[in-house]
């Protein structure tokens, strides 16, 4: 039974996706897909203020943060963080109460 | 790929979320029967990375750019059920960054998480049964099925706004344009689905699920689940 572990290569990809965070400040700021259709079939003005467009992180921008690169790369940061914690504590969770459903 | 608020109406948002949560009741459930701790922090990370992929925009034409949905790749690294909750918690959490409406998240995770994840595995288990049992089938079965999970995801755009969209333009415009424009970052998402798999098969095969039928060490409950979901 082969089974090596994955915690140094887990860290190791840690590193390279906040490595990518530090990047994104230099991604294509043009419209996505669906915005692109939705600015060229007059859909754009349908949208809606966004209910956390007020939030401390909306836009992918930490509100204090002046520096527009760092307050994007300091807000990617804590979405990689976030994401991180929230899949792997519900992934724990439905582990350890749906456990139960594994063939023995 | 992210619908903000206002764009669908309030009856087919709430049949979406509806949809989005029943099947996401059903992903955990399964992901959780499935998992081992040790595959947690691998789940973790295909999430964070999925997040951080959709922040990185790549331009496709002028204007325009697209990102990665990552539902695919999720789903041939940590499985299908894993996959689908990493791609619906990227989803959830963007809303906090003001990314995809609020009101929408039914409608997105739909479409993302289930329609481009769990489908788009779907064609990734037909494709590679087709195929010889190899390496290189795995990655192009990956980058392919992920391909058409875009398209199958702007299809699913399409046809909630031919239910309750908003907006002017006719559903038949809104469907091509839709498929047009996404045509090209669904080439994207075939390449980096198809690259991140080949660089992970590359030095630890072990940890791709969609491989598991080509490991010849890996213990027999691990490939009896695959040939269980295949």
């Amino acid at each position: 039974m082969k089974r090596r572990g994955s915690f140094s290569l887990v860290l190791a990809g840690l590193v390279f996706v906040l490595g990518l965070v530090v990047l994104s400040p230099n991604a294509s700021d043009s419209p996505d897909g669906l915005e692109r259709v939705a600015l060229d079939h007059g859909l754009d003005d349908l949208e809606k203020e966004h209910l956390l467009g007020d939030g401390p992180l909306a836009g992918y921008s930490v509100r204090s943060v002046e520096d527009r690169d760092l307050s994007r790369a300091l807000a990617g940061a804590a979405g990689v963080v976030i994401t991180f914690g929230v899949v792997a504590g519900l992934l724990w969770l439905a582990r350890r109460y749906g456990g139960r459903e594994r063939a023995p | 790929m992210h619908i903000p608020d206002g764009f669908i109406g309030a009856g087919t948002s709430l049949g979406a979320a509806a949809v989005a949560s029943g099947g996401l009741t059903v992903a955990i459930k399964r992901a959780g029967a499935a998992l081992d701790d040790r595959q947690i922090p691998l789940a973790g990370l295909t999430a964070a990375f999925l997040f951080v992929m959709q922040m990185l925009n790549f331009p496709v034409a002028a204007g325009t750019s697209g990102h990665l949905i990552g539902g695919v790749l999720a789903a041939v690294l940590v499985g299908p059920w894993t996959g689908a909750v990493a791609v619906a918690t990227v989803v959830v959490v963007q809303s906090l960054f003001a990314d995809g409406g609020v009101t929408a998240l039914g409608l997105n995770v739909l479409n993302l998480s289930l329609v481009a994840g769990l489908g788009g595995y779907a064609l990734f288990l037909g494709l590679r049964r087709l195929l010889p049992r190899t390496a290189a089938s795995v990655v192009t079965a990956s980058g392919v099925a992920a391909g058409l999970s875009v398209l199958a995801a702007a299809l699913a755009f399409s046809a909630e706004y031919a239910l309750g969209g908003n907006g002017g333009a006719s559903a038949g415009t809104v469907t091509s344009a839709m498929l047009g424009v996404h045509a090209l970052i669904a080439l994207g998402e075939g390449i980096i689905t198809g690259t991140t798999v080949a660089a992970v098969i590359a030095v630890r095969p072990d940890l791709v699920y969609g491989a598991a039928l080509l490991d010849p060490d890996l213990e027999p409950a691990a490939v009896a689940l695959e040939e269980r979901a295949a």
